[in-house]
């Protein structure tokens, strides 16, 4: 039998849809993957994904562990450290390339780098008490960092450079500084080439119904950044509006399946839904967000009916069985539940350990799924989400920054590691499936 | 063979690399151990930098002064003007800035690259943005200068608060702050026992 990867793909994609909607039974849905094999729709972008992610939570911990300003250190320790950090590095990128190792490892690598780039300057302008604003800083690190996105061909570096880049322009323009202007026209110049490969890679991948995640996420990103810089965020009541693109979301969401369904690829509307329910659900795992929306009095009435609205509707999935994963038809009727109890202080802080505990197990309970259905994207996901939460957690305490920073880069370790143990086991296990088939 | 010249390229950019983190290391090393001292005295602020941690941010108490009126071009709006600022140092042993020039300065060590603020209200008057403004201090004492400092009129006029910048080739690097000859994180950890 002639087996098109393409149609695989798909077709295991829809499994646990029609098993969901009670089309097919988890036996024969076992036996039809068997027949054809199995291929899962961006397996080699999810392991890439989230080994950028781990670079970055060990770079990001990096930052922190030596903003802390080790007042201690000799100034020559510190220059050092700093030597010694781009080294390490350099040898990664070294080795990547020596070895001609895959996109995951040139997109970790090459993130890493330049973040250990932009931590030597810091260090660097810390220790010599150096003056100049952020962007000045941001400026020099993205003149040194290019070369690297080039040789690794790194798309995350590039996309990094996208959102730093209109800033530093910005705050040049604004101040004229007339001088750094120029030279960010040449900057501009520099990284036009790579910008153009990866704009051009990215509207053919689109085509081909490839990487519209990272897409969406990316240029998400890009507008959000702006309007943080343009203090958008600071004018009217945002949670309200956090809130309306919430049920809008998770209504489209839940009609469509796709939190039974969860993958890399495919239409881009429901990854979009899928990603930002669960953004906003780290971001009622704060405490200020949910008094937010209980205490602001312009919206609170329309967030109260918003919220019960949407716990009515996710009774409603839990009597359709097997339509919506419990756990997510519960999530608004918790949230409804906590809207009630918050105006007392000790239950309101019991409710926001329940409410994080409730998205971690929401998490845990994504690995689990992904473990037993050999869905990678379904295991990184719920790891994703639950990095975030607990690095969320360290944010919010009132540890030191070196306290965090070691929470970043042990997170970000235990990130790869994992990374690297899933994508064995289920890559060994996809395997053994389409070998006996 | 596509990828020796590939690694060739990267080592080459990795030595670029380092050779910006080192020149600037050698750079101000060599300001610091052979640059002429001044002393400024400060009235210092509490902000903090993403990246490279807690700062206290540093007014400088003598940061007006005249200059000559073709200093500023006329015609032209400036939001800072680059030049040059000649020091003088008075007899108590402190610092006051006391001519700014549009060229650089005869071979002297009592300069430094600075920029300008015009006073559109008294066109014959500037304001000095100093290029060292901050000193970078541990996350735990930045605040704590913060309350003991900036919050407190009393303090800053029974205090000489000041920092000591070492000038080389009109670029000054700090070399420490001081409140009454004592260094500040030593300052500020005695503040905190008691």
């Amino acid at each position: 039998m002639k087996k098109d990867k393409k149609h695989i793909k798909w077709l295991n994609g829809e499994l646990p849809l029609w098993q969901e909607k009670g089309l097919i039974s988890p036996e024969s849905s076992r036996q039809i993957q068997d027949l054809y094999g199995y291929q899962e729709a961006g397996f080699h972008w999810t392991v890439v994904i989230f080994a950028i992610f781990g670079a970055l939570l060990i770079g990001g911990g990096l930052i922190m562990v030596f903003g802390h300003n080790w007042d201690l250190l000799a100034r020559g320790v510190k220059a050092s450290l700093a030597f010694g950090l781009v080294l390490a590095g350099q040898g990664v990128a070294a080795f990547t390339l020596w070895e001609s190792k895959g996109t995951a490892w040139r997109e970790g690598s090459a993130v890493f780098l330049n973040l250990a780039l932009l931590t030597g300057l810091a260090i660097i302008g810390q220790t010599y008490q150096l003056g100049g604003n952020l962007e000045r800083l941001l400026f020099w690190w993205m003149m040194i960092s290019f070369p690297t996105c080039y040789l690794l061909k790194s798309r995350a570096s590039t996309v990094i450079y996208l959102l730093v880049l209109p800033c530093c322009f910005m705050e040049f323009t604004q101040n004229n500084r007339s001088e750094l202007v120029k030279a960010t026209y040449f900057l501009v110049i520099g990284w036009a080439p790579i910008l153009w490969l990866t704009v051009k890679s990215w509207i053919s991948y689109y085509r081909r119904g490839e990487e519209r995640l990272i897409t969406a996420v990316s240029f998400l990103s890009i507008f959000s950044s702006l309007a943080i810089y343009h203090e958008a965020y600071y004018h009217g009541n945002i949670m309200f509006a956090i809130l309306c693109f919430f049920c809008i979301s998770y209504l489209f969401a839940v009609e469509a399946g796709v939190l039974n369904s969860l993958t890399l690829m495919g239409n881009p509307l429901a990854r979009f839904t899928e990603f930002y329910i669960f953004v906003f659900m780290s971001i009622m795992t704060f405490r200020d967000a949910f008094k937010e929306i209980m205490l602001r009095d312009s919206t609170m009435s329309l967030n109260i009916v918003l919220v019960v609205l949407l716990a009515i509707y996710g009774g409603f999935m839990l009597t359709r069985k097997n339509y919506c994963p419990a756990l997510f038809a519960l999530y608004p009727l918790l949230v409804l539940a906590g809207m009630l109890i918050f105006t007392n202080a000790t239950l309101a802080a019991i409710f926001m350990i329940v409410l994080n505990l409730y998205f971690g197990v929401i998490c845990v309970s994504l690995i689990m799924k992904g473990e037993r259905e050999r869905r990678l994207f379904h295991v990184f996901f719920g790891m994703f989400w639950l990095s975030l939460l607990i690095f969320l957690r360290f944010i919010d305490s009132d540890l030191e920054l070196i306290g965090k920073g070691i929470a970043f880069i042990i997170i970000g370790i235990g990130f790869l590691v994992a990374n690297i143990f899933f994508a064995k086991r289920i890559r060994s296990a996809q395997k053994e499936v389409t070998h006996e088939a | 063979m596509k990828r020796k010249i590939i690694i060739s390229i990267f080592a080459l950019a990795a030595i670029v690399q380092l050779a910006v983190l080192g020149s600037s290391i050698v750079r101000y090393e060599n300001i610091l151990t052979t640059g002429k001292v001044w002393k400024f005295e400060i009235e210092p602020v509490d902000p903090y930098d993403i990246l490279r941690g807690r700062y206290v941010r540093l007014r400088f108490k003598k940061r007006k002064l005249k200059v000559a009126s073709d200093f500023f071009d006329a015609e032209k709006y400036y939001y800072r003007k680059n030049g040059y600022l000649v020091l003088n140092k008075k007899t108590d042993g402190f610092t006051e800035p006391l001519e700014a020039m549009n060229a650089r300065p005869e071979s002297d060590a009592n300069w430094i690259k600075c920029q300008f603020r015009r006073n559109y209200r008294n066109k014959a008057e500037a304001e000095v943005s100093y290029p060292f403004d901050r000193f970078f201090m541990n996350e735990k004492l930045a605040p704590e200068a913060d309350k003991v400092m900036r919050r407190n009129s009393e303090f800053m006029k029974n205090n000489r608060v000041y920092i000591t910048v070492r000038v080389k080739d009109g670029i000054g690097v700090i070399e420490n702050f001081w409140v009454d000859d004592t260094p500040i994180a030593d300052f500020l950890r005695q503040e905190m026992k008691k």
